[in-house]
């Protein structure tokens, strides 16, 4: 599926299912041959159904699963590294499995596709239903390709994955590792950065000191497990800092980067605003950077134990900024945190 | 910069070069021109002290390492202030490439073990680093500290009637370290001049709760009003690059203490032969790996004169008054440690981290490892970093994960060293080329930041 068939699709999907009629042969190959046999309108209506199911915290069926993700290679393969994405948009940080308080972050800020989303990764792991997070948001970006953007964080890979509580949802939920291979294989296709407007630039991390020019990320081959070094994992891994230039990143991957080189970056590329997530922040947001840098992270209450508040960014026509914050969403019968604590730990 | 970072620079340089959008040609030579200076430097030769009767316990029914084949001394400290005897094991570090001597800055890991355990614990990781650097042809092997903390394992036996042999206070044990590293520092690097060793400390569980209070209490010295006799000399202050905790949470390790008692009542109080312990600590899953059994368990245990069995060293129910103190307040205090001193947690099976470890997590504070039990069926593969070893790893894991999976371990340590140590951004113009400081340098340079 290239770009020009995508726009159509989109057509087809938004306003007119006539018009996708004519391209159903050609944009649908590469489909299982359940869907791909089926026309667009059914299409829809397999995903709206889909939608519809994890709306209610519901996770897909294993088939389902396998379907959706093969119609997603298609989208996401003809993505850029850096995607553009138009004004207005509203700009979201780490989700985490937390399915309840994605759904809030809807609520507050408005239903999509009514209003633009761009998300900039980690939507799996910690939280209870990575599953179902990371299902709706591809099946969103599938129905709506032009109304919701995601990009790929640092958990969005294999090795994270299995430590951190996507690999062992999926195992518990589906009896196998199926599920997490199916999505992991689909992990390596997301966008790693996003352009809205050619002046806020998107990603999950932050700069990397290989990287001085947008062009460069570009140039970058991202569809790959995301490496231990180099550049590409630098921008899922790297966090501002108060230091001046580049530092040595704590975390292990990655590296700091301080206001001076913020300036030279956003000054080098026409940029106003850098726009991450990556570090929870105890408002939901947090500038840095003489207003060079915002973090954006919308999982309120981490880890259900972290007490923090999450926050998206508006940006309207007029590229004003707004922060929307909210808390946890309150859902009866979430699971109590139970934690498994181990036998002897002297 | 001491050979050992040098070498695994290299390595990297060379990866880095290849993703690289600029060239480093300029840090190669200036790393040429180095190795031609220090290959006429020397280092003077280390104190070597005499060797002490082998500790081995007498063996029955297997045959058991010894302490020799894994360390090259095994000298016992003693404290002059309180009288106690401290059992210690060392290797030195030492350079097996083609020129001769160390530098004058080896990076040398000084280790805690925790409750219930013994120096030995940490043998296994003392060889897996070796094998890691020869693998990775890192030419400077590190040196490695271990030693038995009081009440326990040889030191217990050294100090039967001192009646502070069971005094294992938090405070008490912070003092102990301090004596200890002093002690290392004074026999082993102070009489030569000019070095400057990295120390990277690693403790487990208890162990590591001892070092994150000692490298917090001098960090914050002057806003806590600590007791003095808590606070490390400010010159071996500087010496300390790095910390590493394996498998200890604060508030995890607070919760489970309440089932401590009743787990270590259910523990056998004897066994007939080392063979039959041995095999209970793999039995139960304590340990995982039994070549490491074999070194770190014989410690635990003394035979009875009365009836020839094994029975405990430490009966730890005794120390009960101790254990919240030993926790409380750790995940705070690691979290808030600056970066001059860098951190690592590295943590088995579970992402059980508390509160403060969390946020401290999801702020970058520190660097993460969790090892996990499904990943290690894909034996040779670090979990949390795309890279493969070669393992002679358990295939199990439990709470001593340098024992089970040592191999992973020493690799996890040596990637943090090169990472982190930081001692080139001390050292004089010149006497610097090859470092993770020195590529940041570089491309700090390209970027035109003013230092």
């Amino acid at each position: 599926m290239d770009i020009d068939t995508d726009i159509q699709m989109e057509d087809a999907i938004d306003t007119s299912p006539s018009t996708a009629t004519s391209t159903t042969s050609t944009k649908l190959t590469s489909l299982p041959p359940t869907l791909s046999q089926t026309s667009p309108t059914t299409q829809i209506n397999t995903l709206d159904g889909w939608i519809e199911q994890l709306s209610q915290c519901k996770p897909l069926s294993e088939s389902s699963i396998k379907q959706l993700c093969n119609m997603a290679i298609d989208t996401f393969k003809d993505e850029q590294n850096v995607q553009p994405v138009q004004v207005p948009v509203t700009i979201c940080g780490d989700i985490h499995g937390q399915f309840h308080d994605l759904m809030e972050l809807f609520k507050i800020g408005g239903p999509c596709p009514d209003t633009n989303y761009l998300f900039m990764g980690d939507y799996v792991d910690r939280g209870y239903y990575s599953v179902e997070t990371v299902s709706y948001l591809v099946c969103m970006k599938i129905r709506y390709p032009k109304r919701i953007t995601i990009l790929r964080g640092n958990h969005e890979s294999r090795q994270i994955t299995q430590v951190y509580g996507f690999y062992d949802e999926c195992f518990r939920k589906y009896g196998s590792a199926n599920v997490w291979k199916i999505f992991t294989d689909l992990f390596d296709y997301f966008p790693i950065t996003a352009l809205v407007d050619n002046s806020i630039f998107c990603l999950h991390g932050g700069l990397s000191p290989m990287i001085e020019s947008i062009d460069q990320v570009r140039e970058l081959n991202r569809i790959q497990e995301v490496p231990h070094e180099g550049p590409m994992c630098d921008l899922l891994w790297s966090d501002p800092d108060d230091r001046g230039g580049w530092g040595i990143s704590p975390r292990g991957a990655g590296f700091t980067f301080g206001q001076d080189i913020s300036e030279q970056f956003n000054h080098t590329n026409g940029l106003s605003l850098i726009a991450r997530a990556h570090q929870l922040v105890m408002e939901g947001y947090s500038w840095s950077h003489q207003d060079l840098v915002v973090t954006i992270f919308s999982a309120p209450n981490y880890c259900y134990r972290c007490g923090n508040q999450a926050a998206i960014m508006e940006v309207n026509e007029n590229h004003n900024r707004d922060f929307l914050q909210y808390d946890p969403s309150i859902r009866p019968g979430e699971p109590t945190v139970t934690r498994k604590t181990p036998d002897y730990f002297l | 910069m001491s050979d050992f970072q040098k070498s695994i620079f290299q390595n990297r340089l060379r990866q880095a070069e290849k993703s690289l959008g600029f060239s480093l040609d300029e840090v190669e030579d200036e790393i040429e021109e180095d190795e031609e200076e220090e290959e006429s430097g020397s280092f003077g030769e280390l104190p070597t002290f005499d060797k002490k009767p082998d500790l081995k316990p007498r063996q029955e029914d297997l045959d058991l390492p010894s302490w020799s084949d894994y360390f090259e001394k095994n000298d016992i400290y003693r404290d002059p202030k309180t009288g106690y005897y401290f059992q210690t094991y060392y290797t030195q570090p030492r350079y097996v490439g083609d020129k001769a001597g160390l530098d004058d800055s080896p990076v040398v890991f000084i280790t805690h073990h925790g409750a219930g355990s013994d120096g030995l614990s940490f043998a296994k990781l003392s060889s897996s680093l070796k094998k890691q650097c020869h693998r990775q042809q890192i030419e400077t092997y590190p040196g490695f500290l271990t030693f038995d903390m009081r009440g326990h394992a040889n030191t217990h036996l050294l100090n039967q009637t001192n009646p502070d042999n069971m005094n294992i206070s938090i405070d008490q044990l912070c003092k102990d370290f301090i004596f200890l590293i002093t002690e290392f520092y004074n026999q082993n690097f102070a009489s030569i001049p000019g070095s400057k060793p990295s120390f990277f400390l690693v403790g487990h569980s208890l162990g590591g709760a001892v070092l994150t209070k000692v490298v917090y209490d001098f960090q914050n010295e002057a806003k806590d009003g600590t007791d003095p006799e808590l606070i490390l000399a400010p010159q071996l202050q500087q010496l300390i690059k790095g910390l590493t905790m394996v498998d200890i949470v604060g508030d995890t390790a607070i919760k489970a203490l309440g089932s401590m008692n009743s787990y270590l009542s259910s523990m056998p109080n004897k066994f007939t032969t080392m063979k039959k312990a041995i095999d209970w600590h793999i039995n139960s899953k304590l340990l995982n790996n039994y070549q490491s059994a074999l070194i770190s368990v014989p410690g635990l245990l003394r035979k009875s004169p009365d009836d020839g069995c094994y029975r405990w060293v430490v009966d730890l129910r005794l120390s009960e008054r101790y254990w919240v103190d030993w926790f409380s307040n750790l995940s705070f205090q690691f979290t808030a440690i600056t970066n001059r001193v860098s951190k690592l947690l590295i943590l088995a099976n579970n992402d059980y981290l508390d509160k403060d470890l969390i946020i401290g997590q999801m702020q970058g504070k520190y660097q993460l490892i969790v090892f996990y039990n499904n990943q290690l069926n894909l034996r040779d593969t670090l979990t949390t970093a795309t890279k493969t070893i070669e393992s002679d790893d358990a295939q199990n894991l439990g709470h001593f994960v340098h024992e089970d999976i040592p191999d992973k371990v020493a690799a996890s340590l040596l990637d943090f060293v090169e990472r982190n140590d930081q001692n080139s951004m001390t050292r004089a113009p010149g006497s610097t080329g090859t470092s993770q400081i020195d590529l940041l340098n570089k491309l700090n340079a390209k970027w035109g930041v003013k230092k």
